[in-house]
Parts: structure tokens; C-alpha cells; sequence
């Protein structure tokens, strides 16, 4: 599904040239749930710009579903951290949900329904004709969610989603976002910094390294399919597979090979 | 109900105290060019006839009319395309900076030249005033539009004109709607301005005719007339405000 | 805010009526006891003869100390003198005879200028481009002509040099630019014809224009076209001034008539008129008094086009 091959970031700054990623090569297949760690500015954030086609790559490529990206690429929906601003406050909710929608040929009736679906997938039911301003954030970052959702991507790029949002409604976004993957099969590519959803929420937790960017690690979380907030984070399991990237993450920032 | 009667008081008060203060110190005047204000209002129906609203003050409006659309359409068409292509952005912003400080009456003889002495030349003097104050505030708006929303049109692919009608406009909007509420005080002055050159008719032509003419309480009652105008024209453009922009407003206020 | 509104505008407000009412000045006594006076003038050949009575001394001898303002026109000077800010000032009689019967207490001190009287070689024209279609006044009817201001001496006067010609001056559509403008405007065609004073009448014909009225000449015989003037009030509580000022005048408007070439040359000095020009312009007539047969005329006219609210009293007027 997405395909990144040696993809790297250079920046001009005062005095040379900044290597912010260097060579990153990795595969998420259809369908799976990926995780994205790294200690600060380990450019998560770039690879993720670049693999929605927001920002070209100095070298290297990414490729999602079998095309390369020189563009935004088609089906692929991105959920931004400031959802406060991402969400167009000159729409309600549910025009804000159903704009993506206008280009894909369907009739008002449809995309309609589509958003009236997703908007309860988010736990949102009938709220189309509120404004986002008058939403708590973690409101908000749902109907971003809900937004991408009624667009029925093949890819959902999500960075760092919950990282400005309390733990509680965290916990309950974490959760959603479990259910939304399982029930409609979208792949998706979940940039983190938090180790604990990392391990919590993905299929796989790939660790980056400092700058010049590197992949570190590759950790298989095998948690089983259904995890449970209580439950999954008291298992020893989860706390073997935490202590691992933990690790990475230790040492990455320490800059070791 | 209450607070509209309320609001509307208030809105009038000062005027009427201001008027009331003005009848009573004016009173007694024998001045020339300072009548009485009973001797100007008693002039007003007499020099302000359904013809001069015809001849005269219709056709100043409909020329300020057509001078501010046309500045609001070039001033923000141009101003969507300079806020958006960076490179041209710094080319023009210079120039343009040099061109809004020139004030248009110095103008006016040049753009006779051009547009001769009819509505066109008019219409020009409004537009050359007119139109920088909605362009630069376009292009301040466009800049200025929320990077993640874009960042979220063009991951969605929405598309150039879809962007720009569902993103670009409505996010610039409030800065655009500030410069055409300016564009607007100098559209009234410039109608003025541009019938004190060559011309037959209008009502700051009429205005200045009665001054030359030594028609002093008519000059006033053209100025009073000049002033509701204005007042009419800011009231008109608030409706229009509320309309544009009610969600911002209501943001402002309901934020939580 | 609201109070802050209302302090601004009553500031706003105090501010603007003290403004006008310290417009009140007046003479004061000079250095050596010569009287300081300010005169509104506007710089045309018409006012030639102050500057060259400045320069031979004619007001000094006198016990004045002129001071003269520049001004664009009598619109802006009738209304300083009426307010105290010029003791006198110039303007065409036509301006006057709407003042005074406006109600403004002004009488005429001295005379300032007259046409030459004769077609073909006055100061003031109706002028066309080479290539207009328009030969004579009776031509003008229907067209666009303009003047430097309206329902004044130059559209009352251009019509009845139409209405001589035997044309029918009710559908000339008079147009107000001012004189330097009229040059451009006229070779731009956006005027078909315009009413000028020196020296745009010879810029004009410098570009191949060509006169086809001599209004001044055609409203009445030796036109008195502009005057010296002042504010009854003054008038009365000062006449030993007004009379040395007159007195000067008089001295200043024969040097003129004299010394042609002075006349010329002192033009140089407050206009930015070209020596070339300067030499070809037909220059005015400065009789030394008004013409008050002309004054009649010029208020009958006036009266005809209605640019009178009331009758004025041409003998309130005149000195």
C-alpha cells in the first residue's frame, strides 16, 4: 500500500546544509495498522508531509498504491494534529465533513448519508449543523476524523492526532480509531510521540532515530486484534513490548548505531 | 427587541444631542458662511426637489456604486493572485506601496486625460482611491489564511478552485471586508473629489456650485445630505458585514 | 468606548468651530507706521499692475506695506476677504455682483482689468483646435465648451457673443476645468471648444488653436472684466486707507498702460510663464476706472441666465 524507498529531507540553513532525514525504507501493507516513533524532531512530521505528497523529498521515493507520490496522492486522507485549526470554521460540522466529498461525483443524497454515517462512526450522530468552534477539542479532532472517514481512503495518515488533547479523551480517540480500522479496513500510518499509544495502537512500531534520520527498529506487536485500554496496558506483554521501544528510543537519542 | 431599541437609541443620541447643540449655538448667527441651522434646514426641501435627487444625487450614487464593485472585483481578484504566487507577491508589493500613497486628486488631470471628462473619469478617480485599500488587504488576508487548512485542501485534493472558494476567500474574508469598509469612507469622499472637476451634474458638483454661487444654506444642507449619505452607506455596509461574516462574529463571541 | 466616542466627537467638533472663528484677522500697523495690508490675488496677467506698483514704490509712498496671497480663484478669496483674512481683494465682476446679491457686504475699491475691446486682439477667447468644425460663435451652439467656472463671467459672456452670432446658446453644455487644464483637455478633444485667458490662449494657439469668440468684447464695450475689492465694513471704518490704496492702484494701473514691456517682464517674476510667451500674449487694458455701463451689462446678462437668486444692486457695488 505505501512503499518509501530511501526517502530523505535536506534543509539549506546559515552555513551548509541540513540533513533532516537521511535514507528511510520501509513497507505498510493494505490494510495494516503502523505505528511512527522517534525521540523530538526526529522529523516524523517530514516523512509524513511527504508521504501525503505535501512536501517533495530531496531523494528517494514513496509510492503508494503502486504510484509514486509527486502530489497529494489520490485516496489518501491526512488527520493533522491542531485540529482546531484544520477545521474551516466558516462551515458547521457537517459541511466541514462533507467537502472532501464534493469532487468525488456522488449525489447530495449520498454524500449526505456518508456524512451523517460518519459522523456517528465518531460518535457524533446528529451533530451537522453545530460549529466547530462551539465543540471541545476532542470534539473537534473527532469531526476531523469523521471528515477523513467519509472520504473512504485507502490510506489515513494521522500525525501526532491526539498529542494536544487530554489523556481521557485520548484514551477514548485511541480507542475509536481502533474500531474505525477494524470495522472499514483502511491502512493506516499513525505518527506518534507517545510510546504507550504506539505500542497500544499499532500492528508494528517503527522507531526512527535523531537527525540525520534513519529507521532504528522494526518491533511486531502482537497483542492480539482486540485490546482493551484496562486490560492491554496491565498485560506483561505490553510491558515488554513498551520497555523494547523505549530502548530504541533511549538510545536513539543518545545517538547510538 | 429591547436591546435593537436600545442599540438604535444610542446609534442616534449623540447625533441628535450634536444637532440639538449646533440649532442652539447657531442660533442668533448673522455669519455668513455659519447660518443659522433653522435657515439651512428651512433650505433643505427647498434646494433638495425630486429633480436635483434625480439629476444630481442619483447619479453621484450610482457613479460611487459602480466605482467601488469595480474596485471590489479588481481589488480582490488581483489581490487573491499576489497573495498566492509568492514571487510576484514580493515583485508587486513595492510598487504598490508607492502607488497607494499617491493621493488620487493629485491624479485627477492625468486621468482626465485618459478617460475624458464623463462618468468614465469619475468612475476612475473613485477606483484609483478605492481599490488599494481592498487589494492590499486582500493580499494581507490571503497570506495570512491558516497554513494546516490549506496543508488540508491540497491532502484532500479539493482542487484550485474549490480551494479557493471554500478555503482561500472565506479565510481572507474578514481582512477583505475590513478593506472594503475603508475603501468605502474614501469611495464617498473621491465621488465628491471627482465632480469638482469638470463637471455638469452630481452632488458634490451641486455642493460646490452653491458655495461659488455664494449659496450658503444650500452648500450646508448639501454637506448635511453628504453626511447622512455616508451614514446610510456605513449602515448598508454593517448589514452587509453581518451577513459575510456572521460566523466570525459569532466565533468571536461564543469561543470556547 | 462609547465615551470615548462621544469626547472625540465633541473635541472634534470644538476644534473645527475655533478653528473658523480664529480666522478673524485684520491689519495690523507695520514697521514705521505704514499700514500692513494683505491682498488675495490670483496669479494672472490681470494682476500685473500691483506687482509693478510694489516695485515702483507706489504703495510704500503711500504708507503701505502690501502683502499679497496667492490664491486659485475668486472662490477662495471672496470668502477671505468676507472673513477678515484679506483687507482687499481681486476678482472678476461677475464673482462680485453674485456675492453681493448673495448678501455679502462687499464694494468694489478699484479697478483691476478690462478687455482691449477690440475682436482679434483681446486676452480672453473662445478657443478651438485647428481641425474643429466650429468657425464661428453661432457654431458653439450644442457644443462642449469649457470655462474656469460656471454660472459665472465666462458661460454668461460666451453667451451672448452666441447669441450676437444669431445662434441659440441654450444647448452649449458649459463644462468647469480649470485654466491649466484646458490646454490638454482641448487637444484631447474631450471639450470641443474652451473659453481661456492669457496666457493659455496663446499655449493654445502655440498648438494650432484658433479663436472663434471674443466674448469679452461681444458683452459689452470696453468690458470692465475684474476689480478691486473690499468689505463695507472696512470701507467705512477705514476710508483714508481705501483711499491710498485706490489712490495707488490708479498710479499702478497707468504705469501699466504705459510701460507695456514692464508689464511683460514682471510677469516672470510671480507666474512661471515662458519668455516666449510672455512676449507673444496680448495683454489687457488697465483703465484707471470702472466702467460702470460694462457692470450693468455684465448683471443684465447674468439676470438673463438666472444665476442670480436676487437682483444684485450694481450701485451698492461700485465705488
Amino acid at each position: 500500500m505505501l512503499e518509501v524507498a530511501g526517502i530523505g529531507k535536506d534543509y539549506r540553513v546559515d552555513g551548509g546544509v541540513f540533513t533532516a532525514v537521511d535514507s528511510l525504507s520501509f513497507h505498510v501493507a493494505e490494510g495494516e495498522l503502523v505505528c511512527v516513533v522517534g525521540p523530538s524532531g526526529c522529523g516524523k512530521t517530514t516523512l509524513l508531509r511527504m508521504c501525503a505528497g505535501l512536501l517533495a523529498p530531496t531523494r528517494g521515493t514513496a509510492r503508494v498504491d503502486g504510484r509514486d507520490v509527486d502530489g497529494p496522492p489520490e485516496g489518501t486522507a491526512v488527520v493533522f494534529q491542531e485540529y482546531g485549526r484544520s477545521l474551516f470554521p466558516w462551515m458547521r460540522v457537517g459541511a466541514n465533513v462533507e467537502l472532501p466529498l464534493k469532487r468525488l461525483g456522488l449525489t447530495r443524497a449520498e454524500r449526505r448519508d456518508r456524512v451523517a454515517e460518519a459522523l456517528r462512526l465518531v460518535d457524533l450522530e446528529g451533530k451537522e449543523q453545530v460549529w466547530p468552534w462551539q465543540l471541545s477539542g476532542g470534539m473537534q479532532q473527532r469531526v476531523a476524523i469523521a471528515r477523513a472517514v467519509a472520504f473512504r481512503p485507502r490510506l489515513l495518515l494521522m500525525d501526532e492526532p491526539f498529542a494536544a488533547v487530554d489523556a481521557q479523551t485520548r484514551a477514548d480517540l485511541e480507542d475509536l480509531i481502533r474500531d474505525l480500522w477494524s470495522r472499514l479496513g483502511i491502512t493506516v500510518v499513525f505518527i506518534t510521540h507517545d510510546i504507550d499509544e504506539s505500542v497500544y495502537l499499532g500492528q508494528r512500531v517503527l522507531v526512527l532515530s535523531s537527525p540525520p534520520t534513519t529507521l532504528r527498529a522494526e518491533i511486531h506487536i502482537d497483542l492480539g486484534p482486540d485490546r482493551d485500554q484496562l486490560d492491554t496496558r496491565s498485560a506483561p506483554a505490553f510491558a515488554k513490548l513498551r520497555a523494547a521501544v523505549w530502548r530504541e528510543i533511549q538510545a536513539a537519542k543518545r545517538g547510538a548505531a | 427587541m429591547v436591546t435593537l431599541a436600545r442599540k438604535t437609541l444610542l446609534a442616534l443620541g449623540l447625533p441628535a444631542a450634536l444637532f440639538a447643540l449646533w440649532w442652539f449655538a447657531s442660533a442668533g448667527s448673522t455669519s455668513f458662511y455659519f447660518p443659522p441651522l433653522s435657515a439651512i434646514t428651512a433650505e433643505f426641501a427647498e434646494t433638495w426637489t425630486p429633480e436635483r435627487w434625480r439629476d444630481d444625487v442619483l447619479p453621484s450614487v450610482a457613479r460611487l456604486a459602480a466605482g467601488y464593485t469595480a474596485s471590489a472585483a479588481a481589488g480582490i481578484a488581483l489581490g487573491v493572485l499576489i497573495g498566492r504566487t509568492r514571487w510576484l507577491f514580493h515583485l508587486t508589493e513595492p510598487v504598490l506601496e508607492f502607488a497607494r500613497a499617491v493621493p488620487p486628486p493629485v491624479l485627477v488631470p492625468v486621468i482626465m486625460l485618459f478617460a475624458g471628462i464623463g462618468d468614465g473619469m469619475k468612475t476612475a478617480v473613485i477606483v484609483s482611491g478605492c481599490v488599494w485599500p481592498i487589494l492590499l488587504n486582500t493580499v494581507a488576508g490571503v497570506r495570512s489564511v491558516e497554513p494546516v487548512q490549506l496543508d488540508t485542501a491540497a491532502a484532500f485534493r479539493l482542487g484550485r478552485n474549490r480551494t479557493l472558494l471554500a478555503v482561500v476567500l472565506p479565510g481572507a474574508s474578514p481582512r477583505i471586508v475590513t478593506g472594503m469598509r475603508q475603501a468605502l469612507a474614501i469611495g464617498v469622499i473621491l465621488m465628491v473629489v471627482s465632480e469638482m472637476f469638470a463637471a455638469q451634474s452630481g452632488l458634490g458638483f451641486a455642493i460646490v456650485q452653491f458655495q461659488r454661487s455664494y449659496a450658503i444654506p444650500a452648500m450646508w444642507s448639501g454637506i448635511l445630505l453628504l453626511g447622512c449619505l455616508g451614514a446610510a452607506l456605513a449602515a448598508l455596509f454593517t448589514v452587509f458585514d453581518r451577513a459575510v461574516l456572521h460566523w466570525h462574529h459569532r466565533q468571536r463571541a461564543e469561543e470556547v | 468606548m462609547r465615551r470615548t466616542l462621544a469626547l472625540a466627537s465633541m473635541s472634534a467638533l470644538a476644534l473645527a468651530l475655533a478653528a473658523t472663528t480664529a480666522a478673524c484677522g485684520g491689519e495690523e500697523d507695520g514697521a514705521g507706521g505704514a499700514d500692513a495690508v494683505s491682498v488675495g490675488v490670483i496669479p494672472i496677467v490681470d494682476v500685473a499692475p500691483i506687482y509693478l506698483g510694489i516695485e515702483q514704490g507706489f504703495f510704500a509712498a503711500r504708507d503701505i506695506e502690501l502683502e499679497l496671497t496667492a490664491a486659485q480663484g475668486g472662490a477662495a478669496i471672496v470668502p477671505g476677504v468676507a472673513a477678515g483674512e484679506f483687507d482687499f481683494g481681486f476678482s472678476n465682476i461677475t464673482s462680485l455682483l453674485l456675492a453681493q446679491s448673495s448678501g455679502l457686504p462687499i464694494e468694489i475699491v478699484a479697478n483691476g482689468v478690462a478687455s482691449t475691446g477690440v475682436a482679434g486682439e483681446d486676452f480672453g477667447a473662445v478657443m478651438v483646435p485647428a481641425d474643429s468644425p466650429i468657425q464661428t460663435a453661432a457654431d458653439l451652439a450644442d457644443a462642449t465648451v469649457a470655462v474656469n467656472t460656471l454660472n459665472n463671467i465666462g458661460d454668461t459672456t460666451v453667451r451672448e457673443s452666441v447669441r450676437i452670432d444669431g445662434g441659440d446658446p441654450t444647448g452649449i453644455g458649459f463644462t468647469e476645468i480649470a485654466f491649466p487644464d484646458m490646454p490638454a483637455q482641448l487637444s484631447a478633444g474631450n471639450v470641443d471648444a474652451a473659453w481661456v485667458v492669457e496666457p493659455f490662449k496663446s499655449l493654445i494657439e502655440a498648438e494650432g488653436g484658433r479663436p472663434v469668440a471674443w466674448n469679452y468684447v461681444d458683452a459689452a464695450p470696453d468690458l470692465t472684466v475684474a476689480a478691486y475689492f473690499a468689505t463695507s465694513q472696512l470701507v467705512q471704518e477705514d476710508p483714508d486707507l481705501v483711499q491710498r490704496f485706490a489712490d495707488a492702484i490708479a498710479e499702478s494701473l497707468q504705469y501699466a498702460t504705459d510701460n507695456p514691456e514692464a508689464v511683460r517682464d514682471i510677469l516672470g517674476t510671480y507666474t512661471d510663464i515662458s519668455p516666449e510667451i510672455r512676449a507673444a500674449l496680448t495683454l489687457p487694458a488697465f483703465p484707471a476706472a470702472v466702467n460702470k455701463d460694462s457692470v450693468e451689462r455684465l448683471a443684465e446678462l447674468g439676470e438673463a441666465d438666472g444665476i442670480f437668486e436676487n437682483p444684485p444692486d450694481v450701485d451698492a457695488l461700485l465705488p
